[in-house]
């Protein structure tokens, strides 16, 4: 499984939320984008109230 | 003492036993005095004497033992061993050397920031950028530092979704340079370099802080291929380790702070971001109904000029065909005359004086007997 990057996650949904304040859209992009940010945001909110996580540290 | 008794050394045995005798006395020790005499030997061997006022003592060590420029007339802490060499006599080996006193100290840090300011280990277009958050973050500090504690515990609240590598090292003394050096290498010498590289310990004197104003320090700062954030628990005054950092942090908790968001924090901007989308895609859909409807008036509109267009020029075509029809020269009450036969008749030559003719008109016709032909 691929371990859940949240810059990216944040970087992917800052870029939707950025073409939604642009001046061309199109509608059939904008349903997709939408659907696709409501996505990213779900699965953040899920990892950012994750009450399991826990720093792991390492003494090298 | 007679002559039996008298200790006879070979030179070689008297070195030896002298430096026993030192090791046994001085062990690993430290002198304090003025520089003088520096000189630096095929840029690797250091000699110079540290003295004071009645008394010099001559010193040699490695270049690496040096924690930047140096100039005569400094006071120095050196620390080493005495050392009686076979070949060239009495010498202190030196293993560290550090300016002592404010006048020196702040005389290195001078000298060394200017030499690396020359080289452009300071400069703002050297600084890159720290990811946010990072995933994995290499820390160098003393693992039984309050600093270490501070860190953990900031990092631990605002963002526990970090992996933590961690680089022991001392953070004062005369050791500490090095073990700064080799811990931020170690943590450089990766398969898979972490995000950031966070060099922290707390607060202190200025001689506590020394080992980050160390050139060694500095330059392992500045070579990092990890982008590094360097906090010293002080606001004061920047040490050339900060200054060489991509990313400086006030202390290490606000270390923390900056590498890290707060994630209850973040979540609650993360979830207002649903409202902001939602209106924003509201709008698309309301602009999308308006564009539409403004397509269907356009067309509307196209078909009606176009229909119109169309009904006038039928109208024309019918005007034009009415006027062609022969029956609406009969109906202004002119009449066809065609011979017995079917041939209309133009020309009056074409008849003869008792031919039979047809008329026609608009409504009816009538046959006719030709009494008169005139020219």
């Amino acid at each position: 499984m691929t371990k859940f990057n949240y810059a990216t996650k944040k970087s992917q949904l800052d870029e939707i939320i950025s073409w939604f304040e642009s001046e061309e859209i199109d509608f059939e992009e904008a349903s997709k984008k939408y659907e696709e940010a409501i996505k990213i945001i779900d699965e953040i909110e899920q990892y950012l109230k994750d009450k399991s996580a826990q720093l792991k540290i390492e003494v090298k | 003492m007679n002559e039996q008794s008298k200790l006879v050394f070979t030179p070689t045995d008297f070195v030896a036993i002298t430096n026993q005798v030192f090791e046994t006395a001085f062990g690993f020790s430290y002198i304090e005095g003025e520089l003088a005499n520096f000189r630096i030997s095929k840029n690797k061997w250091l000699y110079f004497d540290i003295k004071d006022a009645t008394s010099k003592v001559s010193c040699f060590g490695s270049v690496y033992a040096m924690p930047g420029p140096l100039e005569e007339g400094m006071t120095v802490v050196v620390g080493g061993r005495a050392t009686m060499h076979p070949q060239f006599g009495f010498n202190f080996t030196i293993q560290s050397i550090a300016p002592s006193g404010q006048g020196s100290i702040k005389k290195a840090f001078d000298l060394l920031k200017a030499k690396l300011t020359a080289e452009g280990l300071f400069e703002e277009a050297r600084k890159r950028s720290v990811p946010y958050p990072p995933n994995n973050i290499a820390l160098v500090t003393s693992l039984e530092s309050a600093a270490y504690a501070d860190f953990i515990k900031v990092l631990s609240h605002r963002w526990p979704f970090a992996n933590l590598a961690v680089y022991d090292s001392l953070v004062q003394g005369d050791q500490a340079p090095a073990q700064l050096v080799n811990a931020i290498s170690d943590a450089n010498s990766n398969e898979v370099l972490a995000d950031v590289l966070v060099i922290t310990r707390g607060g202190g004197s200025a001689d506590d802080l020394s080992a980050f104003n160390d050139e060694r320090v500095v330059r392992a700062v500045a070579s990092s291929r990890i982008p590094t954030v360097v906090a010293i628990g002080h606001e004061v005054d920047e040490s050339l380790a900060e200054l060489a950092s991509d990313k400086r942090a006030s202390t290490p908790s606000n270390a923390a702070e900056l590498l890290v968001p707060d994630r209850q924090a973040e979540a609650r901007q993360i979830l207002g971001l649903k409202p902001r989308l939602s209106s924003s895609f509201k709008t698309v859909i309301t602009s999308n109904l308006e564009n539409n409807q403004r397509s269907l008036e356009n067309i509307k509109s196209i078909f009606n000029d176009k229909l119109r267009t169309a009904e006038a020029e039928l109208d024309l075509s019918k005007h034009r065909l009415e006027l062609l029809n022969p029956r609406s020269v009969l109906k202004k009450g002119y009449s066809v005359v065609r011979q017995t036969g079917g041939a209309v008749v133009k020309n009056s030559k074409s008849l003869n004086v008792g031919q039979n003719i047809e008329l026609i008109f608009y409504q009816g016709s009538a046959k006719a007997e030709v009494k008169e032909i005139l020219k």
